[in-house]
């Protein structure tokens, strides 16, 4: 999965940029045409779609912004989930076609429309971090695992929310599976984690 | 500045007629139906080609610090309303236009904005009360003055699209003129999808202009 460059004006850090609507549509565009190039996949792209989820991850990115600045960095990963989320739930672009023939077992064919998306989110998400945090995504090698996938796919259709925890997973960060939509401070993380055992991939 | 009123609503009168009168264009011959679509077509188009005058960057620049009360003199409240109309009938003909079919009158809009109030308030507290302003000053509707009954779907249509305009004003500039007209769109498309919140905004001043600094900012 090769991801397009998505910057941010010169004097401007990204995760501000990524907050505006200009930005993150033109960074979606981006990431659209770069999918349609490297899978010959072809989507559609509704304009108002796209919009409304922004102005609804916006909502959910404000309602738990945390206040400590220890909390910002794990709050990027968190926020990029919530963007999984909400595209999986409006769903902006719709398949037109795939090439013939195409290997299905492959996660750009077997989920065109979310591996679209979660490669915006990873793709998002390892650019803020890198240029604002100086932290490298490595991203896990799940995210090219069809099994994973299968359980990615299910799983978001009944509760679109693991879609936080799955992006994680695919960023090869510790995936938090009980609740996921609510963002753990780094203080509430480590009490949290004397009460549940986290599960694992194969729990869900 | 009132030429492009008239011929506005010119192309406007063209495009009702026609509506109104095709149920009864069944009844005319087939060759007189089309000359008279096309006289309709022609008002219509030569209109509406007049009505949209081109606007530069510099005269938007201008128009966005207007909204925000740094300009307030009689010629760059002209400029201000030449760029909310020009604004308007860009979004009036989108795909999804809807109601955004009315009127917007310049030579009111630019007579209700030099009324503004002068002084020291915040940038999105002057352009809550321009919104409030252009709206209570009927300069948007079928017939703009004219107190004429509108639904209330097509009260909140306009109310809606004067907001995606002044939101648009209020944040940072585009790179070019393509790009200024896209970023209507996006602050359309921001206000539609914030629809509730936008209209329960219009309630009062202080929850209007927290609306407008928050939108702006993030378009």
């Amino acid at each position: 999965m090769s991801l397009p460059e998505t910057t941010a004006p010169a004097q401007e850090q990204v995760h501000k940029a990524a907050q505006r609507l200009r930005w993150f549509v033109r960074a979606f565009e981006t990431q659209l045409e770069k999918t349609q190039t490297e899978t010959n996949n072809r989507f559609t792209l509704d304009s108002a779609a796209l919009a409304a989820v922004f102005a609804e991850w916006l909502h959910a990115f404000e309602a738990q912004k945390p206040v400590s600045a220890d909390d910002k960095r794990a709050y990027v990963g968190f926020a990029a989930g919530l963007m999984l989320r909400t595209l999986i739930t409006h769903k902006p672009a719709r398949l037109q076609s795939r090439p013939k023939g195409a290997d299905q077992s492959n996660p750009a064919y077997f989920w065109p429309e979310g591996y679209l998306y979660v490669a915006f989110c990873l793709n998002v998400r390892g650019t803020v971090l890198e240029s604002d945090f100086h932290h490298a995504q490595h991203n896990s090698p799940t995210v090219d695992e069809t099994r994973t996938w299968w359980s990615f796919r299910e799983n978001v259709e009944q509760d679109p929310s693991l879609a936080i925890a799955f992006l994680d997973l695919f960023a090869g960060d510790e995936p938090e599976w009980t609740m996921p939509e609510l963002f753990r401070s780094g203080k509430l993380r480590e009490i949290a984690s004397r009460f549940y055992c986290a599960p694992t991939l194969d729990d869900n | 500045m009132p030429l492009r009123d008239v011929l506005r609503g010119a192309a406007s009168i063209a495009d009702g007629a026609h509506q109104a009168l095709e149920p009864a264009a069944d009844m005319l011959p087939k060759s007189l139906r089309a000359e008279l679509s096309a006289v309709f077509q022609s008002i219509r188009s030569t209109g509406s080609r007049l009505v949209a005058a081109p606007i530069s960057q510099e005269q938007i620049a201008l128009a966005g610090r207007v909204a925000k009360g740094i300009e307030q003199d009689r010629a760059a409240a002209a400029t201000c309303a030449v760029v909310i109309g020009h604004a308007w009938h860009h979004l009036g003909h989108a795909d999804d236009a809807g109601a955004r079919h009315q009127l917007l009158s310049e030579t009111l809009l630019a007579a209700q904005l030099v009324q503004l109030p002068k002084g020291a308030v915040t940038p999105t507290v002057h352009a809550a009360q321009l919104v409030r302003r252009a709206l209570d000053g009927c300069v948007i509707g079928t017939t703009p003055r004219l107190f004429i009954h509108l639904e209330a779907d097509e009260k909140a249509e306009i109310t809606l699209t004067l907001l995606a305009i002044v939101v648009w004003l209020l944040s940072e500039r585009g790179d070019s003129l393509h790009d200024e007209d896209r970023l209507v769109d996006l602050a359309m498309a921001l206000v539609l999808a914030t629809r509730d919140d936008a209209l329960d905004a219009m309630r009062d001043e202080t929850t209007l202009s927290a609306y407008l600094d928050r939108m702006s900012d993030h378009l």
